[in-house]
């Protein structure tokens, strides 16, 4: 059966043949459309296309945060420590960072420097923000001395 | 992206990319693959990103400890697998434990309804058997019964046979027996009217014939 057909009976939510032999992955397929991504967690054969059939969808994970500024996952956390304690199962950087969130895991190191940089860049900009209202009070306080030392002179 | 397939295509024909139908439509399209580097990147040298010396130090550190719990939940999760799984011995164990215990429960059951239906057939062979007893009693006199009626009627025929044997032929009486059978002759040259009489003798005149006999008259003559 050609690829396109197989995808088209075959929905996208898993299923797919699992061969021993091979190399299986935790990733994210990207689905959603341009410039609105959307991710399955899947457990697929490696060498798979993305959006290849998988064999299992383990969650989902919106990388868009909501009104409430949140990013939404969603874990079948007893699929997924199936799949943790099976041979040769890769898991990719990203799928680590959520599981390590998650407390699945430990936190990935790559949180870590996120949360670090995002921290250092938080405290320049309030640095930035305070040396501005510095400034802007020395101005002022400037332009209310000029005036002073105009009329005093005068 | 067809719009740049449409563009490739009519390049160089009377047609140019404003006169297409859909110009109106605004889409930023993406660079199609066979397309070059845009002039603008051609000669962009991208900046190398270099991680501070104590950041990385920290990054390394993490990435260590890191790897080390990786290993240790995935040994974990295999373990966990592993004592689920079928081959595990433990599991096995487990598996033929309840197997016993279930083949132990069934002979149990078993014997109890082997048991229930032993007393039901003891009842019912005992009442079989009772029937039976009675049922051959009966045939027993329903034999002899038969049997001493056959008696009779063999005793009742040898008596006819007695009574018959006195009218029968014997070595002593066969010539007096053939005499009379000699002496007694019987004219059937005779005939017969719608009346009933008989006229003797095989040419006979009925009107001239002197032995009519009414069978009238010889009944009567009987009587």
């Amino acid at each position: 059966m050609p690829r396109h057909l197989f995808k088209f009976f075959f929905p996208a939510s898993g299923g797919a043949k699992v061969m021993e032999s091979r190399n299986k992955s935790i990733r994210l397929a990207r689905y959603g459309c341009t410039n609105r991504p959307f991710y399955h967690i899947v457990v697929i054969h490696t060498r798979m296309g993305r959006n290849d059939h998988p064999i299992e969808q383990l969650g989902t994970f919106d990388p868009s945060a909501n009104e409430f500024h949140e990013k939404l996952v969603s874990l079948n956390i007893e699929r997924i420590r199936y799949w943790l304690g099976t041979q040769n199962i890769h898991i990719t950087n990203q799928v680590r960072e959520l599981f390590g969130l998650a407390g699945l895991f430990p936190i990935y190191h790559r949180t870590y420097m996120k949360a670090w940089r995002n921290r250092a860049r938080a405290e320049t900009h309030i640095e930035k923000q305070k040396e501005e209202k510095l400034k802007q009070e020395q101005e002022e306080k400037e332009k209310e001395e000029a005036p002073k030392e105009a009329t005093g002179s005068g | 992206m067809s719009r740049e397939l449409l563009k490739v295509f009519i390049k160089g024909s009377e047609l140019s990319a404003s006169s297409l139908p859909f110009t109106h439509i605004s889409v930023r399209y993406r660079k199609p693959i066979w397309l070059p580097t845009a002039p603008s990147k051609r000669f962009r040298v991208p900046t190398r990103l270099v991680l501070p010396t104590h950041e990385k130090r920290e990054l390394d550190r993490l990435t260590k400890n890191y790897k080390t719990y990786n290993k240790a939940m995935l040994a974990y999760h295999t373990d966990i697998n592993s004592k689920q799984s079928v081959t595990d011995p433990g599991v096995i164990e487990a598996q033929r434990r309840a197997e016993e215990e279930d083949w132990e429960q069934s002979i149990n059951l078993n014997n109890e309804w082997n048991a229930e239906v032993a007393i039901e057939r003891e009842q019912r062979l005992a009442i079989e058997k009772e029937q039976k007893v009675l049922q051959i009693l009966a045939q027993k006199k329903a034999k002899e019964q038969k049997e001493k009626e056959d008696l009779e009627k063999a005793e009742q025929a040898v008596q006819a046979e007695i009574e018959n044997s006195k009218t029968f032929i014997t070595r002593d009486n066969i010539d007096h027996y053939i005499e009379q059978a000699l002496s007694s002759h019987v004219d059937y040259n005779f005939a017969i009217d719608k009346e009933g009489n008989v006229y003797q003798g095989k040419k006979a005149n009925p009107k001239s014939s002197k032995e009519v006999t009414s069978e009238n008259e010889e009944v009567a003559a009987k009587n």
